[in-house]
């Protein structure tokens, strides 16, 4: 969504509360029997619910930046603590401002006496306004979240079962049944591992680095058969790193891709380097080859950029990401997810 | 005997088409390749009859092959392939042979049946039917192929660069390879002058002597000499020397 697209979303969403607001003043002033008309109710309530519109994209922004994920929740819950005192003494502050142009009862001789005023009347009543918004945001990242994993899971199911890579691998069965059994044997029982491997871990969130780092060498091991040895890989896993929770085949689609674009499309042997490192509460993963390197104004594949958007909504800004040229030759990804 | 060759990047995949062609007694594998640029070397210098042909190989692929050898010039084709929806659909719609990894026996015999019968016939007719095939196939697959070579593939430092023929000078003989000039850029390519020679189209590249042949579209200038040399210039000021055994080039150039 653009962001003129989000302004009027908010605009609208908070004057329909302001609208709202202000019929309910309007109905209880007319029950109680001293009937206030609709100006000045809508006036109030419409300045109330403009002043939220304000500050709204400011704390939206506060949210993707402080979600409240596994990591780091109470962290979360101190910022937003403190966020939501400060935005609603900014809303009252504002709204002290134009209270004597709207005739609010609250407004008093001078702007800090209005201001102490709301601050005893509404203070309280002004801060759940703040939590719906955070609510409101972190729900609607984690259905995205959940539709983007489902994404992924679906992705990596098809890489795992992409036509080419699957009949290949049968065919270096069926020639290898004949020459040697148990070498045949070997690229069965991989591919069997890493399809039920693709299967168990789509199903879940997360998965203990350990598993993805299995998945990836099953698919590593069915290549290697398949190329005979014409790359080479090292996977670099200290134990800490090996708990750390990642998100299930972040890793894979990375490491398909330095097969295709750094091994396959070469004729010389190649080197595949996998490495994870876990300090200071971050984990750090990259994926080096040491093909061709990156083209000058090449595009993200599918894959790619699917693993950059899941990166994007689990982490926020927590994460980084970049694929570039290494200075050594081949191409280097790197990522870095809390841990 | 039917001289074979095998072109696939997987040495695994290599072995199972060795494999099925144990039982043809009258085909004889002549020579393996892994990988197009080897596959491109192969053909010139064995002249195989058949050639088993991979679709996906590292950076020169199968129909690469067929491209840089041009149609006239390819020996008889089947392609193999573990999956390609787009080109399968127009091999079938073109009859053009092909198998499938992993590779049915029965199928794999069709298609060798197949290609024994086409290598029957007298080069001729029937030939000039299967190139059209290919040429139409490879035509709806967006790589129309020609009868002569479209572009050189030219191998290493590990990689292989294509150059487009027209982009190409000339070509000079330097011991048994040729040197291919490209505007300011020239490469070597491990092959004889003769066998290259045969790969391009004669009425574009014109032999004027033992170790040179022009492009005929970059010629501005003949200079013809008293004792039947000549000398050709061409559009950056380069001067080829013509040899008066290759007088049939001079007159072709200024026809």
């Amino acid at each position: 969504m653009n962001a003129v697209g989000r302004a009027l979303i908010i605009a609208a969403g908070w004057t329909l509360c302001g609208v709202l607001l202000a019929a309910q003043a309007h109905v209880s002033a007319a029950m109680r029997g001293e009937p206030i008309g609709w100006v000045r109710p809508l006036a109030i309530w419409l300045a109330w619910a403009w002043i939220w519109a304000l500050l709204t994209p400011a704390i939206l922004r506060l949210t993707a930046r402080y979600p409240f994920g596994r990591a780091r929740a109470l962290r979360s819950l101190l910022v937003h603590a403190a966020g939501s005192v400060v935005a609603v003494l900014l809303n009252l502050a504002l709204f002290a401002l134009v209270a004597p142009l709207v005739g609010a009862t609250s407004a008093a001789g001078s702007w800090s006496a209005t201001f102490l005023r709301l601050l005893g009347s509404t203070f309280l009543l002004d801060l759940p306004a703040y939590w719906l918004l955070v609510i409101v945001a972190e729900t609607t990242r984690l259905s995205r979240l959940e539709g983007q994993f489902a994404e992924a899971r679906l992705l990596a199911l098809k890489a795992q079962l992409q036509p080419h890579f699957l009949f290949n691998a049968l065919n270096t069965v069926s020639v290898l049944m004949r020459e040697d059994p148990d070498a045949a044997d070997d690229v069965l029982v991989g591919l069997s591992a890493l399809l039920r491997k693709t299967l168990d871990s789509s199903a879940k969130h997360e998965v203990p680095l350990r598993e993805e780092l299995e998945l990836v060498e099953a698919y590593l091991e069915i290549e290697r058969v398949r190329f005979s040895n014409r790359f080479a890989y090292r996977i670099d896993a200290a134990g800490e790193a090996l708990d750390a929770p990642v998100p299930p085949l972040i890793l894979q689609p990375l490491v398909e891709n330095a097969i295709r674009h750094g091994i396959a499309r070469r004729i010389a042997a190649g080197r595949i380097e996998i490495a994870a490192a876990r300090r200071n509460g971050r984990l750090q993963l990259t994926v080096r080859d040491d093909g061709p390197g990156v083209a000058a104004g090449a595009r993200d594949g599918i894959g790619l950029s699917n693993t950059r958007a899941r990166l994007q909504q689990q982490y926020g800004a927590r994460h980084t990401f970049a694929l570039a040229s290494h200075r050594d030759g081949g191409t280097l990804v790197s990522l870095e997810i809390p841990a | 005997m039917i001289r074979v060759l095998i072109v696939d990047d997987e040495p695994i995949a290599r072995r199972g088409i060795r494999h099925q062609l144990r039982s043809e007694a009258d085909l004889e594998v002549v020579g393996e390749s892994g990988d197009g640029a080897a596959a491109i070397e192969a053909i010139t210098e064995l002249a195989p009859d058949l050639v088993f042909l991979d679709i996906q190989m590292p950076e020169v692929g199968g129909f690469d092959v067929v491209e840089a050898i041009g149609i006239a010039r390819m020996p008889a084709v089947v392609f193999v392939t573990a999956y390609d929806e787009h080109a399968l659909r127009a091999f079938d719609v073109h009859a053009v042979d092909y198998v499938l990894k992993p590779i049915d026996r029965h199928r794999f015999r069709t298609a060798v049946e197949r290609a024994r019968r086409r290598l029957a016939h007298a080069p001729g007719q029937l030939d000039r039917q299967f190139d059209r095939r290919i040429a139409a196939a490879l035509g709806e697959l967006g790589r129309p192929a020609h009868d002569y070579a479209k572009r050189l593939a030219i191998k290493g430092d590990g990689r292989v660069i294509l150059v487009d023929v027209d982009e190409v000078d000339r070509l000079e003989a330097a011991g048994n390879y040729v040197e291919v000039h490209s505007g300011a850029r020239h490469h070597l390519v491990r092959e004889t002058m003769a066998s290259l020679e045969g790969r391009l189209d004669p009425a574009r590249f014109v032999r004027v002597s033992r170790s040179s042949i022009v492009n005929a579209d970059r010629v501005r200038e003949l200079q013809p000499m008293f004792n039947g040399d000549f000398a050709v210039v061409l559009r950056d000021g380069t001067k080829v020397s013509g040899s008066r055994r290759y007088r049939a080039a001079f007159d072709m150039l200024t026809r």
